[in-house]
């Protein structure tokens, strides 16, 4: 099945605006989320200090990233890690399948990771005969499928149930059933086997600590603690941004990631892994962590996008976005999507591909406001859109030539009065006479909301033909 | 503010959308606050904040904007700025961002955004006014404009005058400060988003039966009264200014 | 490429774009150490862990807590069961009744996937949340707390600590002797299908946690 891509953003729009299953199926994730999220921070008075706390902590390690990396790694590798290091998913992609392929043909678990999604480890891995099996219920489902994740804390929510009874009477060969109990037990059966063989885990990061070379990886199902304790070889990817100093400053990370992820106090499983396993102890012999850049380095230069590198990947923004409310995650094209993900992915896909995606946002700021870490998005977003039009890269819909056209005539009309209401005057004769073609933007607008209507006397005219006097009178 | 008898002189910031879309906003505007005593200034050398090119990416241009506002409203030597728009108020705020390279201008910006307020926020912060006085028989709505609510902060502002308006029945709804669509540039770059997002707040407002849906910036209220129209849902648009200019 | 050739080029394209940044050093803040206001911790804990979907009893000493486990291995129709190194719950498991097999499942792998529960012991409690920490350097039992759908949890109240910051200052103090933490709060769940909470889809679908006064 052929993904879209966010360089295609415009036409994605429309098929998912068209798909009105997904729309319904949005609408509930998001309400649910929003709702969980707001009782969960409801029941903590001091959320706002915690979440000063936990930006605080982030913009100290960011600022210094380069010393924190490396004290991890030194610390992990006094653990008996072996670290790697990968500036492209390319590298990472040749570190991991170097690591697995002279292993034979074993079998290979992988708990959700989004870092490994965005470098498409499982294809790479497929073409060198290495099949991973998404072991996380949603990811899992939607690898079956074929299908790419639509929602960062539930990858397969854009699935009735329904439509999973029917994927695994087809995969599994169970009896259908609409009961979620039976098609997740369906799920711990069929996988406690693929478990049992697995030589190999792979798992993503959400911390690293430098202070003891620690990485914690947070979840719900078990998964992770399976794929991360029963094979023998355990790989670890995680971006550069993961790392904070102290295993104690996890704990306002662990307070705000649940309740703004999920909305739980705690979700049911934290583990912190330092180094592998040894001696008579059980769990994995060996542990790779593998440090991937793949475009974040360029994001700490500016203020506004290294920000972004504070990011915990909880979803609150996605859930909060009426934009992505509408839309949903598969149109973004990428692996991030939603506001966090807009200013993401250009980073990552590059402008070229992803130059739609920073526009996409009417700005409204509700990302920011539960954002947990206080990541200023609408912010970032401006500024990517800077960035883009200061690049000449092609501006969405319009070319760029025509954009800087556009704005050029915009300023020429707004720095002068004069100018502004000879523009205003001919603009108006022209909507009065229906020509609306030359009105770009009313044509835009046009399709489905009536077109406003140029005043036929502006407020000015109305000033100085009816209002102004009144001052003389009062001021009189 | 000083003496009882001191009329604070005020330059009204009209935006170009209340000037070119909606003029009797800025007519309720005068009027209400020539009710409440203010002087009014009305510089016509006036025209747009910015904002299109600032969050388009053109910041050159809306450099060259900001800077002509600034000197436009320089000029007035007002107490006070006043915009019946939360968005376009929001914007001299990120003028700061604008000039954060040229200590000149980001001085003078710096200088009038600091007597800059939203309508709403100048009543009841400034002149510390509830009750307008004003009248409306009907039942209506609020709608947060996110500028105004998510950059200025303005949510009890509006809710506090409108609580005092003669005979009319206020009523809160679901999602009230979720974005409406319109988002400036946005609603022409992604037309198909912007009216599905109006959608979804006209079927709460329309299902919630009101008259009248009550907002601070005349962009929103453009986004949701064309595309109720184009619904032919019977809900009407008033800004808040016109609401509260009609007086007992 | 060699591992250490790409950490130079990772690290200094960090440095670089560090070095041409508008960084502002910003000091990392200092982190609260938390109290919570209960002077009854342990009951505290207690009722969190049935908050989240797991079963709590407290009792005195050893041989309550094996009443209660026989208990348990009844009502959950327990045949097999594995356990962890510990010594409290070597104390426990001894003198079990013939229809449970204990089995020492530490060597055993084969024995986990088949094993009906899974007795362990917990090196600390955080009543805040109701949550256990099990740490791989004190006790064996990373897959016996994992693989069997019932997770029986021994925890001796006085390992239950208020909240979390004081188990993560503890843990840093121990010098990397335990590969691996793992903090358990409730038993596993997913609700990846149409946001439909189900309780037991990798780890354990039940959480039974017994705590001991008197150790």
């Amino acid at each position: 099945m052929k993904h879209p891509t966010s360089e295609t953003f415009p036409q994605n729009v429309q098929e998912a605006l068209g798909d009105t299953t997904l729309r319904r199926a949005l609408s509930t994730v998001s309400a649910t989320f929003s709702q969980r999220r707001r009782d969960a921070v409801n029941d903590v008075p001091e959320w706002e200090t915690l979440r000063d706390h936990a930006h605080a902590v982030k913009e100290h390690t960011l600022s210094r990233l380069d010393e924190y990396l490396q004290a991890f790694a030194v610390k992990a590798e006094a653990a008996g890690a072996h670290m790697h290091w990968a500036s492209t998913a390319e590298e990472a992609r040749g570190i991991i399948t170097d690591l697995i392929k002279p292993l034979g043909n074993v079998g290979v678990v992988k708990s959700k990771s989004m870092t490994t999604e965005e470098i498409h480890l499982n294809a790479e891995l497929e073409t060198h005969g290495i099949e991973p099996v998404e072991t996380d219920l949603g990811e899992w489902i939607i690898q079956l499928a074929d299908e790419p994740p639509s929602h960062i804390i539930a990858p397969a929510i854009h699935k009735t149930k329904r439509q999973v009874s029917e994927l695994f009477e087809q995969q599994l060969g169970i009896e259908p059933t609409d009961d979620e109990e039976r098609l997740t037990a369906a799920a711990r059966e069929h996988l406690r086997d693929v478990f049992a063989r697995a030589k190999v885990g792979i798992s993503g990061v959400n911390f690293a600590i430098a202070e003891t070379g620690s990485i914690v990886i947070i979840e719900n199902e078990g998964n992770a603690r399976l794929t991360t304790s029963l094979p023998d070889m355990h790989i670890a990817v995680m971006g550069i941004e993961k790392v904070i100093p102290r295993l104690r400053d996890l704990d306002v990370f662990l307070r705000i990631l649940p309740r703004s992820g999920t909305g739980q106090a705690l979700t049911s499983y934290q583990s912190i892994i330092t180094g592998p396993e040894r001696g008579d102890r059980i769990g994995p012999r060996s542990l790779h962590i593998v440090v991937l850049d793949n475009g974040r380095s360029k994001m700490l230069r500016e203020h506004a996008t290294r920000e972004a590198l504070a990011c915990i990947r909880c979803g609150a923004c996605l859930n909060a976005c009426p934009v992505y409310q509408q839309i949903g995650g598969h149109a973004y094209g990428a692996v991030y999507a939603g506001p966090i993900g807009s200013v993401i992915t250009p980073q990552i896909d590059g402008f070229r591909v992803a130059r739609h995606l920073p526009f996409a946002s009417s700005l409204c700021g509700a990302c920011r406001d539960v954002c947990p870490v206080k990541i200023d998005i609408p912010n970032a977003l401006i500024h990517l859109r800077k960035h883009i039009v200061s690049h000449g890269q092609p501006a969405p819909i319009v070319s760029p030539v025509r954009a800087k056209t556009t704005f050029r005539a915009w300023r020429w009309s707004m720095t002068s009065d004069l100018r502004y209401r000879m523009v205003i005057a001919f603009a108006r004769f022209a909507q009065r006479m229906g020509v609306t073609t030359l009105l770009g933007p009313s044509r835009k607008w046009g399709h489905r909301r009536s077109v406003p209507r140029i005043a036929k006397k502006d407020f000015r005219q109305i000033w100085a033909s009816e209002l102004a006097d009144d001052r003389e009178h009062q001021t009189k | 503010m000083g003496p009882s008898n001191y009329a604070p002189r005020v330059s009204l910031f009209v935006t170009c959308l209340v000037d070119q879309i909606r003029p009797s906003v800025g007519v309720a505007t005068v009027q209400l606050l020539r009710r409440l005593g203010c002087d009014i200034q009305f510089n016509p050398k006036q025209t747009c904040c910015g904002q299109p090119g600032f969050t388009s990416g053109h910041w050159d241009d809306a450099r060259a904007v900001a800077q002509h506002t600034i000197e436009v409203l320089e000029a007035d030597r007002s107490d006070w700025i006043v915009i019946p728009s939360g968005s376009c108020g929001a914007m001299f705020h990120h003028y700061e961002k604008l000039f954060a390279d040229d200590p000149g201008w980001l001085r003078r910006a710096k200088t009038i955004v600091k007597k800059t307020r939203e309508l709403s926020a100048f009543l009841v912060d400034v002149l510390e006014i509830h009750d307008v006085g004003a009248r409306f028989d009907g039942r209506l709505t609020w709608h947060d404009a996110c500028h105004g609510l998510r950059d200025l902060g303005i949510h009890e502002q509006p809710r506090k005058l409108i609580r005092k308006i003669a005979g009319a029945e206020f009523v809160e709804t679901d999602k009230c400060d979720t974005c409406c669509g319109f988002g400036g540039v946005f609603a022409i770059n992604y037309p198909d988003i912007s009216t599905s997002m109006a959608d979804v707040k006209l079927d709460i407002i329309d299902s919630v039966g009101v008259d009248v849906v009550v907002s601070g910036d005349v962009g929103c209220l453009m986004q949701l009264e064309t595309r109720a129209r184009h619904r032919k849902l019977p809900v009407r648009t008033m800004h808040l200014a016109e609401l509260l200019s009609v007086s007992t | 490429m060699t591992a250490r050739g790409s950490e130079n080029a990772v690290l200094s394209a960090i440095q670089q774009q560090l070095r041409q940044s508008d960084r502002e050093f910003v000091p990392l803040p200092d982190t609260p150490t938390r109290t919570i206001s209960s002077d009854d911790i342990v009951g505290l804990f207690a009722a969190q862990v049935e908050l989240v979907d797991a079963q709590c009893v407290i009792v005195q000493n050893v041989d309550e807590a094996r009443k209660q486990v026989v208990a348990l291995c009844n009502s959950g129709d327990v045949r097999k069961m594995c356990r962890s190194d510990g010594e409290i719950v070597h104390e426990v498991v001894k003198d079990m009744p013939t229809n449970v097999t204990v089995v020492d499942a530490v060597e055993d792998r084969e024995q986990l996937f088949v094993a009906d529960a899974g007795i362990t012991e917990a090196q600390w409690g955080i009543a805040e949340t109701g949550t256990l920490v099990l740490a791989s350097g004190a006790e064996r039992h990373r897959l016996t707390s994992l693989v069997p759908p019932i997770h029986i949890a021994l925890v001796p109240a006085s390992r239950i600590v208020a909240t979390m910051p004081s188990v993560l200052n503890q843990l840093t103090g121990s010098d990397g002797r335990h590969q691996a933490v793992t903090f358990i709060t409730g038993p596993s769940r997913t609700a990846d299908i149409e946001l439909t909470l189900v309780v037991g889809v990798h780890g354990p679908k039940e959480l039974h946690v017994i705590v001991l006064r008197d150790i």
